[in-house]
């Protein structure tokens, strides 16, 4: 399945500044499928809507330009010990509870919010309890961003394999892998930086509208 | 918040053995899980139900976890099926395509009523 993460990170590539981006997701869609697949008969329609920057990755005190439009919610940091990414969720869950999200959207935001913190405390801190995971959660008129930063600086170790659950069942792929898929599926959006000594995703959820319909 | 850990019965009825699954399935779910799994494989029904009524939390590992029993009774030929899971976590079955390959009922009842009597 070409799937939605895919397309997401298509969307997210570099390609050449004021350039349409259906092109590039042609071109993504063919070197997915090869040169001889025919259309089957289970066909989605995708509908793009292009939307202004929601957050910036930078910490908006550095950033000096959107102060006025991002506030922080609220800042911690946790143990990279097992049972924190629980913990964390909750406290997320809370936080946000004057934002009046539709139940299933913090539903999602916590799955989301969970496996981050998960993924940075096991594949960021190796589970080293002295080293914290970094949770930062802000908000505009229109978007929720929650920053969530490890120690786990360094090169990335490249594209994560896009879980096939065909292919698990059949043991030609590990059970597991489905952390960073269902933090995708969750979010409207995530995002990742890092440097030599910190690795940030940040989990975009964009507020009102069409998208908190469900 | 200190963890809560999966507690789970088994349970046999006519056509299949049933898994009650109560709080969270995580990575330290593995073992009790299994446990569970293996008693339950030793009915002579081919259905063997999980029973989600009592789950709270499920993350990236106890998917994985589940996988893992799908792929065990899929392999001996058994019905592997769902019950009870809440609406969110319906939708990450859904979303993972473990609902293509395990039945997921509301509840229990109407699991059992898909289960052919007279099976055992």
């Amino acid at each position: 399945m070409f799937g939605l993460p895919r397309l997401r990170r298509l969307l997210t590539d570099q390609y050449p500044d004021g350039a349409p981006p259906i092109a590039h997701l042609l071109d993504g869609l063919a070197r997915f499928t090869g040169p001889a697949w025919e259309p089957e008969d289970d066909v989605t329609l995708v509908s793009l809507q292009r939307c202004p920057q929601p957050a910036p990755m930078t910490d908006p005190k550095e950033d000096g330009s959107d102060h006025a439009t991002w506030r922080t919610l609220a800042a911690w940091s946790v143990a990279s010990e097992p049972g924190n990414e629980r913990l964390t969720m909750e406290r997320v869950a809370e936080v946000v509870r004057g934002l009046n999200l539709p139940p299933k959207r913090v539903e999602r935001l916590k799955t989301a919010v969970a496996e981050a913190t998960l993924n940075a405390m096991e594949h960021g801190n190796r589970f080293q309890p002295h080293l914290p995971v970094d949770i930062t959660v802000q908000a505009s008129h229109d978007a929720l961003a929650i920053r969530i930063k490890d120690c786990g600086g360094g090169p990335s170790g490249g594209a994560a394999e896009m879980p096939d659950i065909e292919a698990k069942l059949a043991g030609r792929q590990s059970p597991r892998g489905w952390g960073l898929f269902l933090i995708e599926q969750m979010v409207d959006e995530t995002r990742v930086s890092a440097d030599d000594h910190e690795h940030t995703l940040e989990l975009i959820m964009r507020l009102g509208g069409d998208a908190d319909a469900g | 918040m200190p963890a809560k850990g999966l507690t789970v019965g088994v349970r046999h009825q006519p056509g299949a053995a049933i898994i009650d699954l109560a709080g969270e399935i995580d990575g330290f779910a593995e073992e009790s899980l299994n446990m569970a799994y293996l008693e339950a494989e030793g009915a002579t029904g081919k259905a063997i139900l999980l029973n989600f009524a009592g789950v709270e939390y499920i993350n990236s590992s106890g998917i994985a976890l589940i996988v893992g029993l799908l792929t065990r009774a899929r392999n001996s030929g058994r019905r592997l099926m769902a019950c009870g899971l809440s609406e969110h976590y319906v939708e990450i079955f859904t979303i993972t395509r473990l609902a293509d390959f395990m039945a997921v009922f509301p509840d229990e009842a109407s699991a059992l009523a898909a289960v052919p009597q007279g099976v055992d």
